[in-house]
């Protein structure tokens, strides 16, 4: 093993263009992929900080449901054919999280989409996070910064008007609003069709740490995001419908329905309603039934938000809670943080996925072109190695002594490339990238970017060139070893 | 120079000949909106009806709506009063001119709209309970003849005038002998297929024929589509109150 060793090294410093140029392919990858992996590495802790601590917890429970349900809402292509579950036994599943040691806090949410109005000109629209303010606050006590005014009063109504969403709405209007100021409300649900809520502006504040989703949310009092979101006490009988209004439902056959002139035209009776004032201003019958079920469902809620002592937990959270909902039959869920962050945070996922991607195909090129160096590099050495084949060196030595060269050069290039990598990194760090627009900040998961040397990137590094290093010798020893060492002696006349 | 003057001519007669075919004569076309616009129209009458709308949903199954329309196209005007289901009765919609408004009886609220939005979570749009203005809103881009079911037909390729209508691009298909529209599509900007609609039974009432069966056709969620049917019809004269807010305010008290 010593000989090999020394051969190896000899060989090694004797070919010094040789390995200047494989070592310094194999550092420069080395060092993309360390900065590359590091980088993504801390932009994912990163993301997965700044969405926890900032607007979802850990875990997020809600009402069983098919779909990408966010806390903004479902987003995909549900998202317009289905209401948010409201979350059952609320107060059960409360009580049972409270009891867990490693639950911290949690916060109960509703969400709703508003098109906000004034007077008669439409101004915007703003997405609704329906809060009460003393739990929010404990679950996000450092990300809502009050610029103007404050939270409205405990038993009272009031929107707290997310400053990038005021900006928008003044553009419309030509002034700024202030604490005081009332603005209209209006949203669709599938239970309750279209909603109006004339609602106080309490304050304006921002999100201290945002991005473009959350800079669109406004935090409102609970009882107007419910009756904006259609949850209200009472609920719709499923439609009993005549033969004649069941003709339609299902797929329709044109041809059928228009076979004949007889069967297009209809006569109707033409009525002569009661002219008298009964008729008119009681057209609408009773309307009590209706306000009684419009009552706002005061125990109702979309979201729980669920935050762990330590991260380390949520594994055991997650499966705790199923066995919950399990054993008590409750149709309920829990979510990750990363499903209730919403597109943003799966587009900073994606594109990591994307940056492994050409990392593994810069690897493969550099696999070729080490290859090849090697092939070159054994060729001209045929002479040397038939003769050590024709004074008894043994097959498995020849092997043997190719790879460990291989590896002596991955090894000295692979730690000269982690440390240059690292280099990079700390003064990455030091200087800190600012995201200059939207699509770095969604890579950064916020609006700056310190990278740090990341362990697994380090290994992860070492694991790839040690095997670069295996591929890439593998191929120019097979062909010394299918040369014979008369003809490889040959070869250097 | 005999020669010359023969080429001349040809030329001159091939550039006629090509000019008369690009601008195609689609008069008649428009003759055919206009008529179908007018015998739509309640002219010197009010209308009044109750509308039923099954609205079948592959998510949120199916819902049933029942809402009173009051119509009076001098003004273009009209009153929409929800009836059922109970947790919506009460909402209205009231159309004066160019301004739409709804109202929220659970918070006794009016809120500005569009016509180009849709009712409620229908597939019907607020503009469709008003009167047909195919002739002003559209101009004709092409048609075709064809058979529509047992019906002769034209198929009219329209295109916007303005922004006031929810589709810039529709096709309809009319009969050649009555005009009466049985089928609509309707396309967006970019040409794609949104919305369909079939109009299979029609009724006459005084001068006017209406469609008193309807089904919108969602191209974007399948399954989806609202199907609307007319009853309870009057022609009878609407008190003038009927088309204020203050009507809408006191019927929901």
């Amino acid at each position: 093993m010593r000989i090999l060793l020394t051969i190896a090294w000899r060989n090694v410093r004797q070919h010094k263009v040789k390995t200047t140029i494989i070592g310094l392919i194999m550092v420069i990858g080395i060092m993309v992929l360390v900065v590359g992996n590091s980088f993504m590495d801390t932009a994912a802790s990163g993301i997965e900080r700044y969405y926890i601590k900032n607007y979802t917890g850990h875990l997020m429970i809600t009402g069983q449901s098919k779909g990408h349900l966010t806390l903004f809402g479902f987003q995909d292509l549900t998202a317009m054919e289905q209401t948010v579950p409201r979350i059952p036994d609320y107060a059960e599943i409360v009580e049972f999280a409270s009891s867990l040691p490693y639950v911290e806090t949690i916060n109960p949410q509703v969400s709703a989409t508003a098109i906000v109005s004034r007077g008669e000109k439409t101004l915007g629209a703003t997405q609704l996070f329906g809060v009460v303010p003393g739990q929010y606050q404990e679950m996000f006590p450092d990300n809502v910064e009050i610029l103007e005014g404050g939270y409205w009063q405990p038993g009272e109504q009031g929107i707290l008007l997310n400053k990038t969403v005021a900006e928008l709405l003044e553009k419309q209007v030509g002034f700024t609003f202030r604490p005081g100021d009332k603005l209209l409300f209006t949203s669709v649900s599938t239970h309750t069709g279209m909603r109006i809520r004339e609602v106080e502006i309490t304050g304006i504040f921002r999100f201290k740490q945002s991005n473009i989703q959350l800079d669109m949310v406004s935090l409102m009092d609970v009882s107007n995001a419910r009756a904006l979101a259609g949850m209200v006490v009472g609920h719709t009988d499923p439609a009993e419908l005549t033969s004649e209004e069941q003709r339609f439902l299902g797929a329709i056959d044109e041809d059928s329905i228009f076979d004949s002139f007889d069967s297009l035209f209809t006569d109707v009776d033409v009525e002569e309603p009661a002219a008298d004032d009964d008729f008119w201003f009681s057209i609408l019958g009773e309307t009590e039934t209706r306000d009684l079920s419009n009552e706002e469902d005061t125990g109702a809620w979309q979201y729980l938000l669920v935050r762990l002592t330590d991260e380390k937990y949520l594994r055991q959270a997650e499966a705790d809670f199923a066995q919950f909902f399990a054993e008590r039959g409750i149709a309920a869920q829990t979510r990750n943080w990363r499903e209730g962050a919403g597109a943003l945070a799966e587009l900073s996922y994606g594109i990591k996925s994307v940056f492994n991607t050409v990392v593994f195909i810069i690897a493969v090129v550099a696999v070729i072109i080490i290859m090849n160096t090697l092939v070159i590099s054994v060729t001209e050495r045929m002479s040397e190695i038939g003769t050590m084949r024709a004074i008894g060196a043994q097959k498995s030595f020849v092997r043997r002594m190719i790879v460990l060269e291989t590896m002596l050069l991955s090894g000295i290039s692979g730690t000269v490339g982690v440390a240059a990598g690292g280099l990079i990194l700390l003064i990455l760090n030091r200087i800190g990238l600012k995201a200059s627009n939207v699509f770095f900040e969604i890579i950064y998961g916020g609006p700056e970017l310190r990278p740090m040397l990341s362990l697994s990137s380090v290994i992860l590094s070492f694991v790839v060139i040690l095997a670069v290093g295996a591929v890439s010798s593998a191929y120019p020893t097979a062909i010394v070893m299918k040369t014979s060492p008369l003809r490889a002696m040959e070869s250097s006349r | 120079m005999n020669k010359k003057m023969q080429l001349i001519a040809a030329v001159l007669l091939i550039f006629a000949l090509a000019q008369a075919v690009q601008a195609q004569d689609f008069s008649h076309m428009e003759a055919i909106l206009e008529r179908i616009d007018a015998q739509s129209r309640f002219d010197g009458m009010d209308f009044s009806c109750v509308l039923t709308m099954i609205v079948e949903d592959p998510e949120e199954g199916i819902e049933k709506l029942v809402v009173r329309q009051f119509r009076r196209d001098d003004g273009e005007r009209y009153l929409l009063l929800i009836q059922e289901p109970v947790t919506q009765r009460g909402q209205g919609y009231l159309l004066e001119g160019d301004n739409l408004w709804f109202y929220d009886p659970s918070s006794r609220q009016f809120a500005h709209t569009s016509l180009k939005e849709t009712f409620q979570d229908s597939d019907v749009r607020n503009a469709d309970f008003g009167q047909s203005s195919y002739a002003s809103s559209y101009e004709v881009e092409g048609y075709l003849e064809g058979i529509l079911g047992n019906f002769d037909v034209y198929i009219i390729e329209l295109k916007a005038v303005d922004d006031t209508v929810p589709f810039p691009y529709a096709k309809i298909w009319v009969t050649k002998d009555s005009n009466l529209v049985l089928k609509a599509e309707e396309y967006s900007l970019t040409r794609r297929l949104m919305r369909s609609a079939l109009f299979p039974k029609y009724t006459k009432v005084g001068e006017a024929v209406i469609p008193v069966q309807m089904v919108f056709v969602d191209e974007l969620v399948e399954g989806k589509k609202t199907q609307v049917s007319l009853s309870e019809i009057s022609v009878s004269q609407i008190p003038d109150h009927v088309f204020t807010k203050a009507y809408i305010e006191r019927v929901n008290r």
